[in-house]
């Protein structure tokens, strides 16, 4: 690729190294957007069997509620600037909004609304680092309830 | 799925033909696939004119994306995959997203089991039961996106499990727990009447 | 075979997935059972019903659907002239297109749908406040090495 722009551009191998060793420092991600991620998972006793899309949450979600059966049913990601809003479809037609609000280093703050329709279920503003995660569960859906996994990156 | 060869042609040829400048190949592929992208469209958004529309920007859009389109896979799933997600959008924009009410008031939990009673099977038999059609599609309109694009994918276009997986990007698990859910979401509509 | 076990076997049929013996041990059932028979008779309809619906709006739609490729070709030839004009100017870009895609690969995170499992790597949550209109919410913490939980306690 280098050897090729280099052939018809003589003269620009030094400045294109130069160009990719400063880009090689970039985050992958720019550094004013987030990623929120949003895992829907239905909580129940019907059955007894874990998803193994739930990676490492399973054995702290088997510490933490006593249901029987973890089922990952939807997996959502936004990326957002601050200011922006990002919308999530959620199971039993519920619908969660998350807006990035300003903070400082590498902590981030979200204000999330979770809605049944019309009704607000849940208004919350959060502040976790990135790679955080806060579960927001409670709502039926079936048999059992929904958690949400919510993390910000 | 296994790749489509009407006429002996088969859709990687069409692509491959298509990359190298010649259009009609891709007219090819649009003739190939637009009944069947059209009814997996028309049973997410549930309108005719909607659905065309649907059709038509997953076409343009995937004659833009070929050069994205990895040789050895199946294009009708990679295909799929633009399809759902425009329908899915156009969705969520349309008036009809808004006009349904989550109200299952008018479904019968106590229909007791009739004496004698044969569901329609065809699009003459069920356009002689408005009623019964009517009632279906509201059933189809108040299913979550995903779960009525499984239940499309899975009953309208008879897609495999793992392709229908592959399609949404989601787990097998997640595609049948969806399926179960709108079934047995379709199945209370249908409980609830009868043949005249 | 009791209806309990009937109705997990339906939706096995319907799935495509019951064994030989037990689709005839549900047959059996279905015989002297009219609950279970409606329950059959109607999981086993949804997909004919619904693609009988689909046909119908194929049939409605038939003409606009023949010219599928005509209408396509024309959104084709509408999105070229556009995208002309944007390459036009990418052309004399002094940066080579190859360095581009090396800028493009390195801003932006590959979204693809095969992502890794859910690996956090804090449970450190402040919650600033907290507010419903239908539910009674509650704050739950297990412990330093668990996420905290908001949980929603809706309203009867």
């Amino acid at each position: 690729m280098l050897s090729a722009a280099s052939r018809k551009y003589p003269g620009i191998r030094a400045p294109l190294l130069l160009l990719l060793l400063l880009l090689a420092a970039v985050p992958s991600e720019a550094a004013d957007t987030v990623a929120v991620e949003v895992g829907s998972v239905y909580a129940s006793n019907e059955g007894a069997s874990i998803d193994p899309a739930l990676g490492t949450i399973r054995g702290k979600l088997q510490s933490m509620f006593n249901y029987t059966s973890y089922r990952m049913l939807d997996r959502k990601r936004r990326s957002l600037s601050v200011g922006e809003a990002g919308e999530f479809e959620l199971p039993g037609r519920r619908t969660m909004r998350a807006t990035l609000l300003p903070a400082q280093g590498d902590k981030v703050r979200l204000s999330i609304r979770i809605s049944d329709g019309p009704r607000n279920l849940l208004t919350t503003t959060l502040g976790l680092r990135r790679g955080g995660m806060v579960l927001v569960g409670g709502p039926s859906h079936q048999a059992g309830v929904l958690i949400l996994l919510i993390s910000a990156e | 799925m296994k790749e489509r060869e009407q006429g002996g042609v088969p859709d990687d040829v069409l692509i491959r033909t298509t990359l190298a400048g010649d259009d009609a190949a891709f007219g090819e592929l649009v003739e190939r696939y637009k009944g069947r992208a059209f009814a997996v469209a028309v049973g997410i958004v549930g309108d005719g004119d909607d659905a065309l529309d649907v059709v038509q920007d997953s076409f343009i859009k995937a004659y833009y994306k070929l050069k994205a389109f990895r040789f050895g896979s199946n294009f009708y799933t990679w295909f799929y995959r633009l399809l759902v997600n425009q329908a899915i959008d156009r969705w969520r924009k349309s008036a009809r997203s808004a006009e349904v009410p989550f109200d299952e008031s008018w479904l019968s939990e106590d229909a007791s089991p009739p004496d004698s009673f044969a569901y329609p099977r065809t699009p003459e038999d069920l356009a002689g039961n408005r009623e019964l059609g009517d009632a279906l599609q509201r059933a189809v309109d108040a299913l979550p996106e995903y779960h009525r694009a499984v239940i499309v994918l899975r009953e309208v276009d008879g897609m495999a499990y793992d392709e229908i997986a592959r399609v949404l990007g989601c787990s097998v698990g997640t595609v049948m727990s969806r399926l179960h859910y709108a079934r047995g979401k379709l199945k209370e509509s249908l409980k609830s009447h009868r043949d005249r | 075979m009791d209806c309990r076990a009937a109705l997990t076997s339906i939706e096995a049929k319907a799935d495509g997935l019951l064994p030989r013996e037990e689709a005839a041990e549900l047959a059996g059932h279905l015989a002297g059972c009219p609950a279970c028979s409606a329950e059959d008779a109607a999981i086993s309809a949804t997909g004919p019903v619904l693609r009988a619906l689909t046909g119908i709006r194929a049939m409605e739609k038939a003409p606009a659907l023949d010219a599928m490729w005509t209408r396509v070709r024309a959104g084709i030839e509408e999105s070229g002239e556009t995208r002309r004009r944007s390459s036009w100017i990418a052309r004399w870009a002094w940066i080579p297109a190859a360095v581009a895609l090396a800028v493009f690969a390195l801003l932006f995170y590959p979204s693809g749908t095969d992502r890794a499992p859910f690996h956090p790597s804090s449970f450190d949550v402040a919650v600033e406040d907290v507010e419903s209109d239908v539910a009674t919410v509650a704050l739950v913490d297990k412990g330093e090495d668990l996420p905290r939980v908001i949980w929603i306690i809706e309203d009867a």
